[in-house]
């Protein structure tokens, strides 16, 4: 049976070329040197498509990593300065340990990235959660707080408390901060235990380590949501 | 809890998603490589190349669903990758003995070759082409969408025009191959 060779080759791609189609496919694959040609084109340019792909995904985990590898530079930091100058560190705590708090809040806090409505690309509709998360998506977190207050408001879905509460840590407003996340974990969503890791650097921000210890303990105890790095956190407070 | 997301989510936008899979499984990750002798940027190395892997295959069909969590199929791959690294740097000779993966090295359908002479010029040659050129091939070579598909997505006349499209394309790339191979 003659069969038109574009044809099988679409079928080919499109993974719809059946049995008898395949056998042609092979004969002229070996007989005949143009369509071979073509085939081997065809496939060429999926795999640099593909190739093209992932250089792209390797440059957003690239940027992944010097997002958070900071936080693991930091304590090398610490503790190389506990063991090169004791006496200066020793002199930081007798002026009340400030600076070092804060400076541990910068290198752990980290915005929670936007899980619940991600931006689709290429997508014609928004949906409206997704408008809700467009201001914190393009890190606007003063009018992200006041849409998700006034979500709140409307729908009492408990995880718009817990991204206000994050914007206004990432605003500065530490008090505020805390008490909307306190008010989150009321409700005890699936977001609770990332509001218990905010709520720690939130209150060691506010050199309250008392709250911060018990927290960061709670959640290596039951090895919630960054449980590695309140260990680590954990340790540099005690 | 946090929530993996879909294959199809993956696909439709893989660098969010993938961003949010690589920061919330990293800590997690980091730990667990602990137990192995290798220097703090091989561990990173094998991590992003474990998303890299997972990726290809995703992109090219050759997983269409996993019997695992994804967190297990990542760190499967890295797993393997890091027995790799030591095998390559001969701190490992067998690499089989002490494969315990809970999925087979089968199962990761791990290929990862580096792209011939002939398909880095395709590769380049490609980025040369137009943009519409370059949406056309990847919607049919990449996301397997039929003629008729890429007519309504992208507003054809009739799909002998997107034929004709895709054919303008693929003539277009060939001469530039042909001209970076003289």
């Amino acid at each position: 049976m003659k069969m038109n060779k574009e044809e099988l080759v679409y079928k080919y791609f499109q993974k719809t070329i059946d049995s008898e189609e395949l056998v042609e496919f092979e004969r002229l694959l070996l007989e005949d040197y143009a369509f071979k040609k073509q085939v081997e084109l065809e496939r060429q340019t999926k795999e640099a498509i593909i190739s093209i792909k992932k250089d792209e995904l390797k440059h957003v985990l690239r940027q992944a990593e010097k997002e958070t590898s900071g936080k693991k530079r930091l304590p090398i930091f610490w503790a190389a300065s506990i063991v090169i100058g004791l006496g200066f560190l020793t002199l930081f705590w007798l002026n009340g340990g400030d600076i070092d708090n804060k400076e541990l809040y910068t290198a752990y806090f980290e915005v929670y990235p936007n899980i619940i409505a991600p931006p689709v690309r290429g997508s014609d509709s928004i949906s409206e959660i997704q408008k809700d998360f467009m201001p914190y998506e393009r890190r606007d977190f003063k009018s992200a707080s006041t849409i998700f207050e006034q979500r709140f408001e409307d729908t009492n879905a408990p995880y718009y408390l817990f991204y206000q509460g994050v914007s206004e840590l990432e605003l500065g407003h530490t008090n505020k901060a805390i008490s909307i996340l306190e008010k989150h974990k009321a409700y005890r969503d699936r977001f609770e235990s990332y509001s218990n890791w905010y709520l720690a650097l939130a209150y060691l921000k506010m050199d309250d380590l008392e709250k911060s210890k018990i927290l960061l303990s709670n959640i290596i105890a039951q090895q919630t949501y960054n449980h590695s790095k309140a260990k680590e956190l954990l340790q540099q407070l005690e | 809890m946090f929530t993996e997301p879909s294959f199809e989510e993956l696909l439709k936008r893989p660098n969010e998603s993938f961003k949010i899979l690589y920061i919330n499984f990293k800590s997690e990750w980091l730990a667990y490589a602990k137990r192995f002798s290798v220097r703090d940027d091989v561990v990173i190395d094998v991590y992003q190349d474990a998303f890299l892997c997972f990726y290809e295959n995703l992109l090219s069909g050759k997983i269409k669903t996993l019997n695992s969590s994804l967190k297990t199929y990542i760190f499967s791959i890295a797993k393997y990758k890091i027995y790799e690294h030591l095998r390559e740097t001969s701190k490992l000779r067998l690499v089989k003995a002490e494969m315990t993966s809970k999925i087979g090295t089968k199962n990761l359908k791990l290929t990862d070759e580096p792209l011939t002479e002939r398909e880095k010029l395709v590769k380049s040659s490609l980025k040369k082409l137009g943009k519409q050129c370059q949406q056309v091939l990847e919607m049919f070579y990449l996301r397997g969408l039929t003629l008729d598909d890429i007519k309504i997505l992208e507003n054809y006349q009739n799909t002998n025009t997107v034929k004709s499209q895709k054919s303008r394309c693929l003539r277009k790339l060939r001469s530039l191959v042909n001209r970076e191979n003289e």
